[in-house]
């Protein structure tokens, strides 16, 4: 038997212990008493149009970040898919009193970082420049002037261009089908640009968009940094009081529903050595259930970060991969749940039987005590972590009021998380893991692999991206 | 104890003047040779703690490619009182984060905790440096971990193959830089036990390391515990072999292909050979580099994109390395459209032609300054980003007070520097002329 561990490599030094070596090297150190976290809150307040401002003072360094978010419902693009990509851009392709060349010139001129997307925008600013840029940023959100042609054609352009880029791209493939796997083409969700609905795109189109969501009465402007409280009401007074308010229309959708057993979705790319795998689906998870933090440890448990089952199982034992993970994914409206791993095409049959086993016996064994613990531990020490961004505390503030959270849900986070226990665990992962009834969408060489994936005993369903 | 608020008032409290964006630190080297940079920040109850050892993929040797950062890999496997696989898991379940990178000059471990878990983080990276323990079982599964990494992040990508082997094998002859930092499957193959040995013997040692921590500790504690870890490692006595290759110049333009099987739209990339890191003319090269493809005003975006619609994406990059740099501008074709990659390349050309002649204009200038200032302190905004730059200043600079003091020398660069630094680089004839092309299936 030459199956004990050969040592490749042991540098066992001969030192005698030096006087101030007063530790002892066989085992973790005792760590100190935990710290102390006291989340703070932030100054709210609201201007006369509805828009509510929302400030983090942090003078350590001489910066500001200023973001508008917007809390709306999905919005469904139709037969124009790929409007709310191009939107962003197209609101800084020039404004009422500048074209877009006088404004980029503007915005690069103080340093200034500045993204606009179709659901907010994020700046960046020195200290010093803080004024102006918020100037700038105003002029881009309350008088876009859309009347740039050539930035619209150019956008069009490069999104048709993504579209080839992904053509072989097994994540982006993944992604997209399994979104119209769970979500179906015709949900917000679900739907994706193509070639056609991007050409249909017009100035108009943008136009419109704008004027029905665009409201200071949904949105929250938020100051971290530099700042106090003063100068962000003076600012957001001057530049944000003019924007008119108004009505946003709310929106439903309905969804697909899970398959009613296990079923294979094979998407064929031969060019690629490794297959794409993601087992799940829809789930009905929000962060206001009561059940949330059960999930969310069950969840951990299963496949978050390095020390999850899946990552255990399928790279430290198995080495099929480099990594592999879950996700849970709570939304106001729908979330969902995946567990994925790339793996190397010979062994992708063995990875989906080892998913499938993990995802089970999660679904049905109580977890140990242990294993409960520590993933407390790890979570308790990950919140104090992003602590560290002082935009976390605006965040959970955002999320406490967009997703109707009971109030202080952030505060009481750490004791909510102590709070779960064992049979929450194995009964939150019943609920929202769906073991029995799954999609397997595995994006890959199909004809190297059918042969070992019919053995599997599911149904088998081909997909063109 | 430390009370620790996160709340807006206490953080009122500290200074508004242009000091608040000084990074102070205490820096000494122990007798075994270890540097230790501290920098003490009470703003939250969190602790980053950095070991870079002082190399990379360049310090391979031939036949090896690869082995430097397989090496990272196997140095997370255990020590002699750490058992295969724990080493993440003591950080991970306490809390914490790790992480560690290798690039061609360095390899860098990272912890990111909760400040009461500092001193499991000084154990543990004192047990990789002092007696690290591997067996074949391990050994086997990383190879293979490592092999799925590299077929992730290149193989099964659109590009990466042109970039991070093409190109440093075009660019360079003699130096290792010419080989790519993840290495070739049949050099990773060939790895034996001899190779581990003289590895770790030569490079893991404290006279080779440099230890920063960045974050809510008490100084004088925080030392006492690093003696106590760390002192005990004895200094190796054996030279660190440096390459020292030099380059000839490049007289001509290299022109290649690259069929990338992932890729479905064709892009150029030009890649030119920069000065070493500490060269003054890096910094003029970084200021080219944002005048380039920084912002939507800058030049290459502005023209070759916005204006001529030649390009879907380009940019830019500098690649700053300790014997030489890497400057690439790169541009991804428009695919509804019947633009050449010739077509680009001149457009391009022509943005670092108007360099060469006519240089940038003052307020340009006083554009990347600004540009350059909000980037360098937003790095400083995680003490993760201070504890890396602190040691990277006193590795490569043998400065660590540059993290003050940068901005000084980007601002004595005047139009001229510019103009000339691209008039010495930035020639046609000196750089490699690349065309990934789409294959066929």
């Amino acid at each position: 038997m030459k199956s004990i561990a050969r040592i490749i490599l042991t540098l066992i030094l001969d030192f005698s212990l030096s006087a101030n070596d007063q530790v002892d090297r066989t085992k973790a150190p005792q760590s100190d008493p935990a710290p102390e976290i006291n989340i703070g809150q932030p100054a709210i307040f609201r201007l006369d149009n509805g828009l509510t401002i929302l400030v983090v003072e942090n003078h350590k360094l001489p910066m500001v970040t200023v973001s508008l978010d917007f809390d709306q419902d999905p919005i469904l693009e139709g037969d124009k898919a790929g409007l709310k990509n191009i939107f962003g851009d197209m609101l800084r392709a020039g404004t009422k009193s500048h074209t877009k060349e006088q404004f980029d010139e503007a915005i690069d001129h103080l340093g200034t970082t500045f993204y606009v997307a179709s659901s907010g925008v994020y700046m960046s600013t020195l200290r010093r420049h803080l004024s102006e840029s918020v100037k700038l940023m105003s002029e881009a959100l309350l008088t876009p002037a859309f009347d740039n042609t050539q930035e619209l054609q150019k956008l069009i352009k490069r999104s048709i261009t993504n579209i080839k880029l992904n053509e072989k791209d097994s994540n982006a493939i993944s992604e997209h089908v399994r979104k119209i796997l769970y979500y179906g083409k015709y949900h917000p969700y679900g739907e994706y640009a193509s070639r056609e609905s991007l050409k249909k795109i017009t100035l108009r189109d943008l136009k419109k968009f704008y004027q029905t969501y665009f409201k200071p009465n949904t949105a929250y402007l938020v100051f971290v940094g530099d700042i106090t409280k003063e100068e962000a009401k003076r600012l957001a007074d001057a530049h944000f009081s003019a924007w008119k308010k108004g009505t946003i229309p709310a929106r439903k959708y309905t969804i697909a529903p899970l398959p009613a057993q296990l079923e294979i979705d094979l998407v064929d790319l031969p060019s690629v050595t490794q297959s794409n795998i993601s087992v799940g689906g829809v789930v009905n998870f929000k962060k206001n259930a009561p059940d949330y933090f059960a999930a969310l440890l069950a969840n951990g448990i299963l496949g978050g970060g390095i020390q999850g089952r899946l990552f255990q199982n399928l790279r430290e034992q198995k080495s099929y991969t480099y990594g592999a993970y879950s996700n849970l994914v709570s939304d106001k409206h729908i979330g969902s749940f995946y567990a994925s791993a790339q793996v190397r095409t010979e062994v992708t049959d063995s990875a989906v039987v080892e998913l499938i086993k993990e995802l089970r016996k999660i679904t049905s064994i109580p977890v140990s005590p242990e294993e409960l613990e520590i993933k407390k531990k790890e979570n308790i020490g990950r919140f104090i972590l992003r602590l560290e961004n002082p935009r976390t505390i605006i965040n959970f503030i955002i999320s406490e009021l967009k997703e109707q959270l009971p109030k202080g849900f952030y505060q009481n986070y750490l004791k909510s998380l102590q709070l779960v226990t064992l049979p929450q665990i194995t009964a939150a992962a019943k609920r929202y893991i769906p073991a029995q009834n799954a999609h397997i969408l595995i994006v890959g060489k199909a004809e190297q692999l059918l042969p070992r994936l019919e053995k599997l005993g599911y149904l088998i369903h081909f997909f063109n991206k | 104890m430390n009370k620790f608020f996160i709340s807006a008032a206490s953080m009122v409290v500290m200074t508004f003047s242009s000091k608040a964006q000084k990074i102070d630190f205490t820096e000494y080297t122990l007798p075994n040779g270890l540097h230790v940079i501290l920098h003490q920040d009470g703003s939250n109850p969190l602790v980053a703690v950095s070991v870079l050892y002082h190399l990379g993929g360049k310090n391979e040797t031939l036949g090896r490619s690869g082995f430097a950062h397989f090496f990272e890999h196997l140095m997370f496997e255990g020590s002699y009182n750490i058992g295969r696989g724990e080493f993440s898991k003591y950080i991970n379940d306490n809390g914490g984060t790790l992480n560690a990178y290798t690039t061609s000059d360095d390899t860098n471990y990272l912890e990111f905790l909760p400040s009461n878990q500092l001193r499991l983080a000084l154990w543990l990276e004192s047990e990789r440096m002092m007696h690290a323990k591997v067996d074949q079982k391990g050994i086997d599964t990383q190879r293979e971990v490592v092999k799925e990494e590299k077929r992730l992040y290149i193989d099964n990508r659109p590009y990466m193959t042109a970039i991070s082997k093409e190109i440093p094998a075009l660019l360079f002859k003699k130096h290792p830089y010419r080989f790519p930092v993840i290495g070739a499957i049949e050099d990773l193959n060939a790895v034996a036990e001899a190779d581990y040995q003289f590895f770790y013997k030569t490079f893991y040692v404290p006279n080779n390391a440099t230890l920063s921590i960045a974050g809510d500790i008490d100084l004088e504690k925080t030392k006492k515990w690093i003696n106590a870890y760390f002192g005990p490692i004895p200094k190796s006595t054996q030279p660190i072999p440096r390459p020292n290759a030099k380059e000839d110049p490049i007289t001509q333009e290299i022109y290649a292909t690259y069929e990338d099987k992932n890729a479905q739209v064709p892009a150029v990339v030009l890649a030119y050979r920069a000065p070493k890191k500490t060269d003054k003319d890096t910094y003029v090269l970084k200021i080219i580099d944002n005048v380039l493809s920084k912002g939507e005003s800058s030049r290459i975006t502005r023209n070759v994109i916005n204006k001529k619609q030649l390009a879907s994406h380009a940019g830019s990059f500098l690649q700053d390395l300790e014997d030489y740099g890497i400057f690439i501008i790169y541009a991804v074709a428009n695919s509804d459209s019947d633009v050449t990659l010739d077509d680009i390349t001149q457009a391009i050309d022509e943005e670092i032609e108007a360099l060469k002649k006519d240089s940038i204009i003052q307020s340009e200038l006083e554009k990347q300054i600004n540009n350059l200032e909000n980037s360098l302190i937003y790095a400083n905004a995680s003490m993760i980003g201070i504890a890396r730059t602190l040691a990277k200043y006193h590795v490569y600079h043998g400065n660590t007070d540059l993290i003050n003091t940068v901005l000084e020398k980007y601002r004595r660069i005047t139009v001229e520097d510019i103009k000339q630094v691209a008039n010495k680089y930035l020639n046609k004839t000196q750089r490699v002329r690349l065309y990934n092309l789409s294959k066929k299936s």
